[in-house]
C-alpha cells in the first residue's frame, strides 16, 4: 500500500528531518510509527499525505510514485486518505454532522448519501446524538471522535494519525485506539505517530522507531531498555 | 479510483450541480456570518457612492448645459425708419432658415412699455417727446444650433443684413459658464477616476477581511482533499454577492441623496428661467454599475481567495 524508498527530507533551513527511511505498510495493515520528539513522525506522515515532499527517495501508493505528483493531482490522492492530528481542526462554526459531511460534499456525493453515511460514521464513534451540536460544546475526547469520523466517512483506503491520543488522558486514549483497531479489522490500513510507548506496547501491532531522522527498527517491538534511553 | 476519474469529465450537469453547490456555499458562509455580511457590504457601498454619485453629476452637468442653451437668445436691433413691410419680409426670410425656430417682433412701443414695466420710471419715459427705441427682432435659435461658436456664427450674418443695425448675443455669461462648467467637469471626471481605482483597493481589502475568518476553513478543506477550484468558487460567489449588494446599497444612497437635492435644484433652475430637473442615471447605467461592482467583488475575492489558498 504504502512504501518508502530511501526516503530524505531537508527542510529549508538545512536540517535533515529523515535521512534514507526505508519501510513499506501493507494494505489491510496496522502500525505504530514512534520515537522520540523531533525524530520526524509528523514529518513523515506529511510526506505521505503530501502536506510536504521529500527531498530524495520514492513514496509509492498502490505502486505509483507519489513523491513529485503535480499539485492539481494531490487532492485525488487525499480523497483515499483519512488524516487525524492531534488538534482536530474542527470547523466551529460547523455543526458536528456538517464537519464530519465535509469531505463527502467535496466528493460531490447525493444529499441523501451523504446523511446515511455522516450517520454511520457518527454512529461509529458514537456521537450520533451529537449531530446538531457545535464542536465547541463537545468535550477534547469528543472533538478527536468527530476529526475520526471526518476521516473515516469517506471510507478511505489508508488512516493516518499524528498523535491523536496526546491531549487525552489514557482511559479516553485506548477508545480511541479501540476505534482504530475497528477500521483495521474492516481492511483499512492504518499508521499512527505516537511517542506514548506505554499505550502503543500494550496493543500487539509493528512499530516503526524513528530516531533522529532515520528508521532504526520497522519490525518487532523495541526491547524495554532502549524504549528508556529514548525517552 | 473510479469515482476520480469522473470528476473531470466536467459535463455541463456535474457543472451547473458543482455551481449550485458552490452558491449555496457562498451563501451560507454569508448568512453564517451575517453582522460581517452587512459591514462589508455597507463598506462597499459607501466607497461605491462617491464616484457613482460624481458620474452622475457630470452627467447632470450635461443635461444642464443644453437646458441653459435653449434660454439664448439674440436680439436684432433695426435701422430707425425700416418700415412694416421691410420688417414683415425679413421675419419672413429669417424664419425659413434653419438655424432659427421663433421670432419675436417687438416694435419700438411695444419695448418701451416692457422697458417701462420692467424699470420702473414710467412717468420719465413717459415723459420723452419720442420714443428713443428701434424696432427689436428677438430670435431664438434652434436646438441644433445652441453651440456658442455656432450662435456666433449666426450672430454675424444676421448682423450683415441690410435692414439691422446691430446684433446682441449675450454670448459673454454663456461661454464663461460653458468654461467653468467644463473645468468641474474635467474635475469632477477626475476625482470619480481616482475614486474608482481606490475603491478597487478597498473593496479588495474588504473583502480579504472579510475572508480572513476563513483562513482554518481553507486550510481544513485542502486536507481532506478539496482541489483550489473547488475551494475558491464558493468566495468568488462570496466576492459577487459583497460586490452587488453594495453596487445596489451604494445606489439607492445616490438615489436618496439626489432626490433630496432636487428641490434645491429646482429652485437655482427657476432663477436661470430654465426648468432643469436633476436626472438619476438610466436602466443601462444602472446594469453598467451593477456589471462593474460584481467584477470589482470578483476581483477581491480573487486575489485574497488565490492568496490564502497558496499559503496553506
Ligand atoms: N517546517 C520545518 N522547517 C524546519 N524544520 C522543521 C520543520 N518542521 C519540522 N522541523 C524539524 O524537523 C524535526 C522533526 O520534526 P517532526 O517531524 O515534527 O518530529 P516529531 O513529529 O517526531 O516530533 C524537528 O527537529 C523539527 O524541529
Ligand atoms: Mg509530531
Amino acid at each position: 500500500m504504502i512504501e518508502f524508498e530511501n526516503i530524505s527530507k531537508r527542510y529549508e533551513n538545512g536540517y535533515d528531518a529523515l535521512k534514507h527511511v526505508n519501510f513499506s505498510l501493507k494494505k489491510g495493515e496496522m502500525a505504530f510509527l514512534t520515537g522520540h520528539s523531533g525524530a520526524g513522525k509528523s514529518t513523515l506522515l506529511k510526506l505521505i499525505a503530501l502536506i510536504d515532499r521529500p527531498t530524495n527517495g520514492k513514496i509509492l501508493l498502490n505502486g505509483h510514485n507519489i513523491a513529485k505528483l503535480s499539485n492539481r493531482k494531490v487532492p485525488l490522492v487525499r480523497r483515499q486518505m483519512g488524516i487525524i492530528f492531534q488538534n482536530p481542526y474542527l470547523l466551529d462554526d460547523y455543526t458536528i454532522f456538517e464537519n464530519v459531511a465535509m469531505p463527502l460534499m467535496i466528493a460531490g456525493y447525493r444529499h441523501q448519501e451523504i446523511g446515511r453515511r455522516v450517520r454511520a460514521a457518527l454512529a461509529k464513534v458514537g456521537l450520533l446524538k451529537k449531530e446538531k451540536f457545535y464542536p465547541q460544546s463537545l468535550s477534547g475526547g469528543e472533538q478527536q471522535r468527530v476529526g475520526i469520523a471526518r476521516a473515516v466517512v469517506n471510507k478511505p483506503a489508508i488512516l493516518l494519525a499524528d498523535e491523536p491520543t496526546g491531549n487525552l488522558d489514557p482511559e479516553l486514549s485506548a477508545e480511541i485506539m479501540a476505534l482504530f483497531e475497528q477500521f483495521n479489522q474492516v481492511g483499512v490500513s492504518v499508521l499512527i505517530a505516537s511517542h506514548d510507548l506505554a499505550l502503543i506496547t500494550q496493543l500487539n501491532y509493528r512499530l516503526l522507531t524513528l530516531h533522529q531522522g532515520c528508521m532504526v527498527s520497522t519490525g518487532v517491538k523495541i526491547k524495554t531498555n532502549y524504549e528508556t534511553t529514548v525517552e | 479510483m473510479k469515482r476520480n476519474h469522473s470528476l473531470y469529465q466536467s459535463t455541463l450537469s456535474l457543472l451547473l450541480k458543482r455551481h449550485r453547490t458552490a452558491i449555496l456555499m457562498g451563501l451560507g458562509r454569508l448568512k453564517k456570518h451575517l453582522s460581517s455580511t452587512i459591514f462589508t457590504s455597507l463598506v462597499i457601498a459607501m466607497t461605491l457612492a462617491l464616484p457613482i454619485l460624481l458620474l452622475v453629476l457630470v452627467n447632470n452637468v450635461d443635461y444642464a448645459t443644453k437646458g441653459l442653451t435653449a434660454s439664448a437668445k439674440i436680439s436684432v436691433y433695426l435701422k430707425p425708419g425700416t418700415s412694416e413691410q421691410t420688417i414683415q419680409d425679413l421675419m419672413h426670410e429669417l424664419s425659413a432658415q434653419e438655424q432659427i425656430i421663433k421670432i419675436r417682433y417687438i416694435s419700438p412701443e411695444q419695448g418701451l412699455s416692457e422697458f417701462a414695466k420692467s424699470v420702473g420710471f414710467k412717468q420719465v419715459l413717459l415723459g420723452l417727446n419720442h420714443n428713443p427705441l428701434p424696432a427689436v427682432l428677438e430670435i431664438s435659435p434652434s436646438i441644433a444650433y445652441q453651440q456658442p461658436a455656432q450662435l456666433q456664427i449666426l450672430a454675424a450674418q444676421l448682423r450683415q443684413l441690410p435692414a439691422v443695425d446691430d446684433v446682441q448675443l449675450d454670448m459673454d455669461w454663456i461661454k464663461r459658464l460653458f468654461a467653468i462648467l467644463s473645468v468641474i467637469k474635467s474635475v469632477t471626471l477626475g476625482i470619480a477616476i481616482i475614486l474608482g481605482f481606490g475603491t478597487v483597493i478597498i473593496v479588495g481589502n474588504t473583502i480579504k477581511y472579510a475572508i480572513q475568518h476563513y483562513q482554518k476553513e481553507i486550510q481544513v478543506l485542502k486536507l481532506i482533499g478539496a482541489s483550489d477550484s473547488l475551494i475558491r468558487r464558493p468566495f468568488l460567489y462570496t466576492g459577487v454577492f459583497y460586490g452587488l449588494f453594495g453596487t445596489l446599497l451604494a445606489m439607492f444612497i445616490v438615489g436618496v441623496f439626489t432626490v433630496s437635492l432636487s428641490r434645491v435644484v429646482n429652485n437655482l433652475a427657476d432663477t436661470f428661467s430654465t426648468n432643469f430637473q436633476l436626472h438619476l442615471f438610466g436602466f443601462s447605467s444602472f446594469v453598467a454599475f451593477c456589471l462593474l461592482g460584481i467584477a470589482l467583488g470578483l476581483l477581491g475575492a480573487w486575489i485574497t481567495v488565490s492568496r490564502s489558498i497558496k499559503q496553506c
